[in-house]
């Protein structure tokens, strides 16, 4: 048996995309279910997964039994268990550097970024890639033209300047909502404002233009691969935010936004579960399938 | 005829007698032209074999790429030259092909040439039709097709020993596509219904080609109101090539989930600026007066969440 | 044994006669020789007599007493183990290719431990091609009841749960779940069942080319007849079941 082990279900990307990779092995014909406290289950995004109780399912793990985590929080209490672990890993930090190191946990990687870290230390992860939900891909919401979605949690001092800085736009939040409820308002939007200097991979900006919002984002070194300044969004300095998004917002831009706007759509569609589902099949074959139980 | 310039010309054609005679008149000075003609029955066959070229006759097939790994075998020369029945070359080909095939030297096996596409009088400049780099001048043997409508032929030795031609440097092959945009439309539908389909392929990778077939269009500064056209045409076609796999696939994904049209609705500003107008009127008057605004607000609400 | 299945009933014999030769054309159509089946005659006023269900290898399991359908089905499955149990409600027609279908889907979908069938009602409306969990308090639904079969999707999709009226189930999953939760009075132990399944990481996953006919609580139609199951339900899994959409109204 394989479990995915949470830390809890409240909204939080990794929370999602845990969810979502489990569902993608169950697909595969893996036995899986998804361990959170209370086996209580995720309401804000949708998921036919099954739920357990993390703390009875840990304690009965045996050997014959996998674990998968992605928080580093996590590593040391499961590897005091007998399973075996596989870290899926989502993002980087210094934290994660003893899971790295240990050579007897599998390495998976969502996004390039978590692949070079790994690398740089000298393990070589299994990709499994990442896909955005079905709900965010535009289908036609009239789009109003002078509406920016942003999430006030991620970075609320910048977005506070960008407003001051266009007050002809209107900001709209996106804030502990189910997933659908923010895709509703991303597709409402013709831009989403991605201000989280902290973000480096940042499913967000991916899912706003799946919804045909043109991104509007900050620039991070170790930022979300995948956002190509002037192909399909646009990126700036912190400093240089709000003179961005006036900008590209200007009525001088309109074939820009556009063009934009539809490199944005051609990348995440490139994200797509068919597609992600393509490369953990793929995974199998280098890795995956011995790392995992199937019994 | 060119003695010195070691080179077969190949050219597959069905019923195409009218583009084939600037062709041949192109191609006059290579020593070696075989014509394979599928079954035409509107003397093209005829026409090249009174223009010295060697005739070969066979069956109408629909995939043309894989047919011609068949008759690849049957130059004699050094290098091959392929063409299509509606392309053709300039007066100066002659001596830049020479030049090409003396720079290969132990080096290169196969040329990548541009290649200039027309629609009637119309030249296509736009991302995507050029400079269209085709792989068809090539020492014989070294290349071989792959299944499938217009796929890219593999260079046996390796891609390192392919070059492709600088659009700067000269040499171009000259594609007179289609008479008119209504043939372009009809071409590429036939192409999307013969092309093949083998395993599942993921829909939205069809929607995402056809996004960025429409984001290549707006990226061009001088693109023109046909260029305009043909990318909706092509963008259109990945959508239907899509559907088609779906079907070719046993209709084994859910389509109204998976599928969404490549196309962006906004909302024209005179309609955002009244609803503002509105807003503000309302924040700034008396209950009294603003409750039939009260309603036209609420209507704009209803607009809004349709 | 290759499969047993097991139909609850209580009365309706004209019904159960037409229920058993749709079961016997669906099975022969399949190819399937090494079945039992097994009537749970759950306290009916006349006990069924298996000369007068039309013939055919029926075995009789009866109830003087009636008890839970989470019950009579444990007992049936027990009487007859077997490598699959096919549970099937006493108002359901097969098609002639429903079994080749639901079978042949749970040999294909990967990890499948679970597979129901697709049930229109007579006007051709779904009335059943697997449960989803709904957002709000109604909880399980069936997806897309109500609509035009024409007009639903027949792509196969996993499901949290599908429905007991037809539900095949891998006979060792069964056993390790104990059978049906014999808490459940009458109604949700098929979806207690399929949830606990999940948890052990079973597929659950729906039959969705052929269209058979279920005509619905024929035996019990007392509008609160699921309460006390639901009570039930509600308080062994409400938070703990993920969601997909949420029920529209047809």
């Amino acid at each position: 048996m394989n479990l995915y082990v949470l830390p809890g279900h409240g909204i939080y990307g990794g929370i999602k995309v845990g969810f979502q990779f489990a569902s993608i092995l169950a697909t595969m014909g893996v036995r899986i279910a998804v361990a959170t406290p209370g086996g209580l289950a995720p309401t804000w995004f949708e998921s036919s997964m099954a739920v357990v109780d993390r703390d009875s399912s840990i304690a009965q793990l045996t050997e014959q039994d996998v674990a998968i985590f992605s928080l580093p929080h996590d590593y040391a209490l499961l590897k005091r268990t007998p399973a075996r672990l596989v870290f899926h890993c989502q993002g980087t930090d210094p934290l994660i550097d003893p899971i790295v190191d240990d050579p007897d946990v599998v390495m998976l990687a969502c996004w390039p970024q978590a692949a070079a870290y790994m690398r740089a230390r000298g393990r070589e992860p299994i990709d499994v890639g990442i896909h955005v939900s079905e709900v965010f891909h535009y289908d036609g919401t009239p789009k109003k033209p002078a509406h920016v979605a942003c999430m006030p949690r991620r970075g609320s001092d910048l977005a506070e300047a960008c407003r001051r800085h266009v007050p002809s736009l209107t900001f709209v939040p996106i804030d502990n909502q189910h997933e659908r409820d923010a895709a509703r308002i991303m597709k409402d939007c013709a831009y989403f404002l991605a201000t989280s200097e902290g973000e480096w991979f940042g499913l967000p900006a991916l899912e706003a233009m799946a919804a045909g919002a043109v991104v509007v984002s900050v620039r991070v070194p170790t930022g979300p691969h995948y956002l190509d300044h002037g192909r399909n969004g646009v990126v700036a300095d912190a400093d240089d935010l709000p003179a961005a998004l006036a900008s590209i917002s200007a009525d001088a831009e309109r074939l820009l936004r556009r063009r934009l706007l539809l490199g944005g759509m051609a990348t995440a569609s490139r994200y797509s579960l068919g597609h992600q589902r393509s490369l953990v099949d793929g995974a199998m074959g280098r890795g995956l399938r011995e790392a995992l139980s199937w019994s | 005829m060119s003695a010195s310039l070691d080179l077969s010309l190949i050219v597959h054609t069905r019923n195409r007698r009218e583009m084939l005679h600037p062709l041949l008149r192109s191609t006059a000075f290579i020593g070696e032209r075989i014509i394979v003609d599928m079954a035409s029955d509107d003397g093209s066959a005829e026409l090249c074999e009174e223009a010295g070229c060697r005739v070969v006759r066979i069956p109408a097939e629909t995939f043309v790429d894989e047919l011609r790994n068949r008759y690849l075998p049957l130059a004699t020369r050094g290098w091959t030259l392929l063409l299509d029945s509606d392309e053709y070359l300039a007066a100066d080909a002659e001596g830049l092909i020479g030049a090409l095939i003396a720079a290969a030297g132990d080096r290169i096996d196969a040329y990548g040439i541009p290649r200039f596409n027309y629609i009637g009088a119309d030249r296509l400049p736009a991302p995507g039709w050029y400079p269209d780099h085709q792989i068809r001048l090539f020492r014989t043997g070294a290349i071989a097709f792959q299944k499938g409508h217009h796929q890219r032929p593999v260079v046996l030795s390796g891609d390192e020993r392919l070059a492709l031609v600088d659009p700067s440097d000269g040499l171009h092959i000259h594609h007179q596509n289609y008479r008119d945009l209504k043939e372009f439309i009809a071409r590429q539908l036939d192409y999307a219904l013969t092309d093949d389909y083998a395993g599942v392929r993921d829909l939205r990778l069809y929607l995402a080609e056809a996004y960025e077939a429409m984001e290549r269009s707006l990226g061009d500064p001088e693109r023109s109101d046909l260029d305009a056209a043909l990318a909706i045409v092509m963008a259109w076609d990945r959508v239907v090539r899509g559907v088609i796999h779906w079907e070719a696939s046993g209709r084994t994904t859910d389509l109204a989930r998976a599928f969404s049209l490549p196309l962006v609705v906004e909302q024209g500003p005179a309609f955002a600026a009244l609803e503002q107008r509105v807003r503000d009127f309302e924040n700034s008057t008396s209950w009294r007066v603003t409750a039939p605004l009260r309603r036209l607000s609420a209507w704009f609400r209803s607009i809004r969440q349709r | 044994m290759e499969l047993t299945v097991v139909i609850p009933s209580f009365g309706l014999d004209a019904l159960l006669r037409t229920c058993l030769a749709s079961l016997a054309t669906s099975l022969q159509v399949a190819g399937i020789d090494d079945v039992r089946v097994v009537v749970a005659d759950n306290g009916s006023t006349n006990p069924y007599r298996v000369e007068h269900l039309g013939g055919g290898r029926v075995e009789l399991l009866r109830f003087d007493q009636r008890t839970s359908f989470a019950r009579a089905c444990n007992m049936a499955a027990r009487s007859a183990p077997a490598r699959r149990y096919l549970f099937l409600n006493n108002d359901v027609l097969l098609h002639p290719q429903a079994i080749a279908d639901v079978v042949g889907t749970m040999d294909a979908v990967r990890n499948a431990g679970i597979c129901g069938a697709r049930l229109v009602f007579p006007d051709d409306r779904i009335q059943h091609c697997g449960v989803r969990m709904d957002d709000g308090p109604l909880g399980p639904y069936h997806e897309f009841a109500g609509q035009p079969t024409a007009r639903v999707s027949r792509a196969i999709r996993d499901f949290p749960a599908v429905t007991g009226a037809v539900l095949l189930i891998d006979g060792q999953l069964f056993d390790e779940l104990g059978g049906f939760d014999e808490i459940y009075p009458f109604g949700y132990e098929d979806l207690d069942l399929c949830l606990r399944a999940g948890q052990k990481g079973a597929r659950i996953t729906c039959a969705q080319a052929i269209d058979s006919l279920h005509f619905e609580s024929m035996s019990n139609r007392d509008p609160g007849r699921h309460d006390l199951s639901r009570q039930q339900f509600w308080q062994r899994w409400k938070g703990r079941y993920t969601r997909v959409g949420s029920w529209q109204p047809p």
